[in-house]
């Protein structure tokens, strides 16, 4: 029995003919043509993949801790947010660093997951605020009287529990581009659009991304104090947390994946992306992501929590354990903001009617 | 008899002065501002005088004004048309120039196109003029009609011999650029900027991207293909040039361009 290869247009899905004068595959819907060579490789690599993306982590195995005598651990929890923390029996403290809420119950202590590495505090308290002070001078509309009417309701270093996720992926990647041209004669303006098929397909591995396993902080602040330095990350020891809380997880490692996947999603294809040259268009038409063996970690990275009042209202601020990189909200002051407007409109203005003047418009 | 001598002698009179039609006031038209309706004050005359013969020279294209009480032809068209032909007005070997003939009565003008000035002063060029001058013959304000005249003359001519013609879309543009210039340019480079100030207020964002976490090392691009699949090419007609010229035969057989407005 012959089999007979039916191709499709890529463009209209119109069937196509075969052109014996050009040896090329002819659309009559579209009036595209298409080499054989080029609509197999199109072909295979469409058949191959669906876009569907595969991602298989290895399970978590937790191992509890247990206690090494070095420090007496206490619980902690907080009765407004629901957070449970671990600290120092030592540790004396009483505010919550999530919620700033002054009646946090001490209890005690039942054990908790033993992490598999964790990144010591490099930076102290007043390393910490002094950087603190410095991100608020680059904040452009920050209220003058911030600086002295602002209240710091809280400062604590908190280890943050993360999951730590790493694989090396196999990836396709499709895309669809332009390449655009212009020309004109006396009587008319061309415009000649070239449509291609751009196909990438090879590996890339990923290490270290970290997902915040704690659901008391917002993700936008653990993800903004990125990156860590892993070169600095040591197994646990509780010795390490002497003076500081640390926080148990509540949100498992199965409930992270999905957020490890897009980022590794999104960077894969934005990786390949950047080998698609040349054209004045590109999009992505789809994309699969598959490796096994995916591997995860428990870890605890530094963090100092920033609770402050200012005008009633309580901003929350993170400061990275390691590299001081700040992040949080800055109170806005409208009156500053719009000055600002009117004198950028002003000298925009008075610009546009110098260029104005100049090319003798007006 | 007699009675048909004179009826003789004034056909012969009128046949002359249709065959020679500048014959009749030949003499009186020579200088680039004739005000026989006494429009004009001997001073303001010289000014005009000054300013015409600086852009004719400048520009190698005459530019005349004339004015009159009444009409000696059917039409202004043809008055103004005859006064131009018939009195050595013009440069070059095509007679280029134009002449802007007002009459007291009936209220009428004209302005007459001749040689490269048809091109200069196309039908757009013409409606540019009209527009300065005539707002200003209603008034009776004779020699600032005259001045605008030539201004509007110099720049039409400017044009002209930029290789860019008038088309009328210039003072389209200056709108347009204006109120972009005044409102909505420095509004929106504003907004963007105060908008681009105001997000540094706020630091904490998502990360959706996995790029610092990527090893060292690990891409490897094992297939890579680029399939041209058919171009498509679009054809826009371009907008047609506005400089055209309705032109029109004297009875002289020059051709001239030109039109006609009542003040």
């Amino acid at each position: 029995m012959n089999t007979v290869q039916d191709y499709k247009c890529p463009n209209c899905s119109a069937p196509l003919v075969f052109n014996a004068n050009n040896q090329k595959l002819h659309c009559e819907s579209c009036d595209s043509n298409f080499s054989i060579e080029d609509l197999k490789a199109a072909g295979n690599q469409q058949t191959q993949e669906s876009f569907e993306s595969k991602y298989d982590w290895k399970n978590y195995h937790p191992r509890d801790f247990k206690s090494d005598g070095k420090i007496n651990l206490s619980a902690y929890s907080c009765p407004s947010c629901g957070a449970q923390i671990v600290g120092d029996e030592n540790l004396g403290t009483t505010v919550c660093p999530y919620c700033g809420n002054s009646t946090i119950i001490k209890e005690q202590f039942e054990g908790t997951l033993m992490p598999d590495f964790l990144i010591p505090f490099k930076v102290d308290k007043k390393t910490a605020m002094k950087a603190f002070e410095k991100a608020s001078l680059k904040a452009p509309f920050l209220p003058k009287e911030f600086k002295d009417k602002k209240k710091i309701e809280e400062m604590s270093g908190l280890y943050v529990p993360y999951w730590i996720f790493g694989c090396d992926c196999h990836a396709n990647v499709h895309y669809n581009a332009t390449k655009v041209s212009h020309w004109s004669d006396s009587d008319y303006d061309y415009t000649k659009t070239d449509y291609y098929q751009i196909i990438r397909s090879g590996t890339v591995g990923f290490e270290n991304i970290p997902v915040d396993g704690s659901s008391k902080i917002d993700n936008i602040y653990t993800e903004s104090v990125e990156p860590y330095n892993y070169n600095d990350a040591v197994n646990f020891d509780t010795a390490y947390l002497s003076g500081y809380l640390a926080d148990r997880y509540d949100v498992d490692s199965e409930d992270c994946v999905d957020r490890a996947n897009e980022r590794v999603k999104n960077s894969t294809e934005d990786i390949f992306r950047s080998t698609v040259i040349g054209y004045d268009t590109v999009s992505t038409i789809g994309s699969s992501v598959n490796f096994s063996d995916g591997e995860i970690r428990y870890s605890l990275l530094p963090m100092w929590m920033l609770n402050i009042k200012y005008n009633d209202n309580t901003y929350k601020y993170a400061i990275n354990g390691q590299t001081e990189k700040v992040v949080g909200e800055f109170p806005v002051c409208k009156k500053r903001r719009n000055t600002f407007f009117a004198i950028v409109y002003v000298i925009t203005l008075a610009v546009c009617f110098l260029i104005a003047k100049l090319l003798g418009f007006i | 008899m007699k009675r048909k001598l004179s009826i003789l002698t004034l056909l012969a009179i009128i046949t002359v002065s249709l065959i020679f039609p500048a014959s009749i006031s030949a003499a009186t038209y020579t200088k680039q501002v004739e005000d026989h309706a006494d429009f004009l004050t001997t001073e303001q005359e010289k000014v005009l005088s000054d300013r015409l013969s600086d852009i004719k020279k400048e520009y190698d294209m005459d530019i005349v004004i004339v004015t009159e009480k009444t009409l000696t032809r059917n039409t202004i068209e043809a008055e103004a048309d005859d006064i131009y032909d018939y009195n050595d007005y013009g440069v070059g070997s095509n007679n280029s120039g134009i002449l802007f003939l007002v009459c007291e009565s009936p209220r009428k003008t004209h302005f007459t196109t001749t040689g490269n000035a048809i091109t200069a002063v196309n039908d757009k060029g013409l409606e540019y003029l009209t527009n300065k001058c005539i707002p200003l013959l209603k008034k009776d304000d004779y020699y600032n009609a005259f001045l605008a005249y030539a201004d509007g003359c110099e720049f039409l001519f400017e044009q002209y011999a930029k290789g860019e013609p008038y088309t009328g879309s210039e003072e389209k543009v200056n709108i347009i650029f204006v109120i972009l210039a005044i409102v909505l340019i420095p509004l929106a480079v504003s907004f963007i900027i105060t908008k681009i100030r105001t997000s540094k207020m706020k630091t904490a964002r998502e990360q959706n991207y996995a790029q610092n976490y990527v090893k060292d090392g690990s891409f490897n691009l094992a297939f890579s293909r680029d399939i041209f699949l058919y171009s498509h090419t679009d054809r826009r007609a371009k907008p047609k040039s506005d400089d055209h010229s309705t032109t029109h035969t004297s009875s002289s057989g020059e051709t001239h361009g030109g039109s006609s407005s009542d003040y």
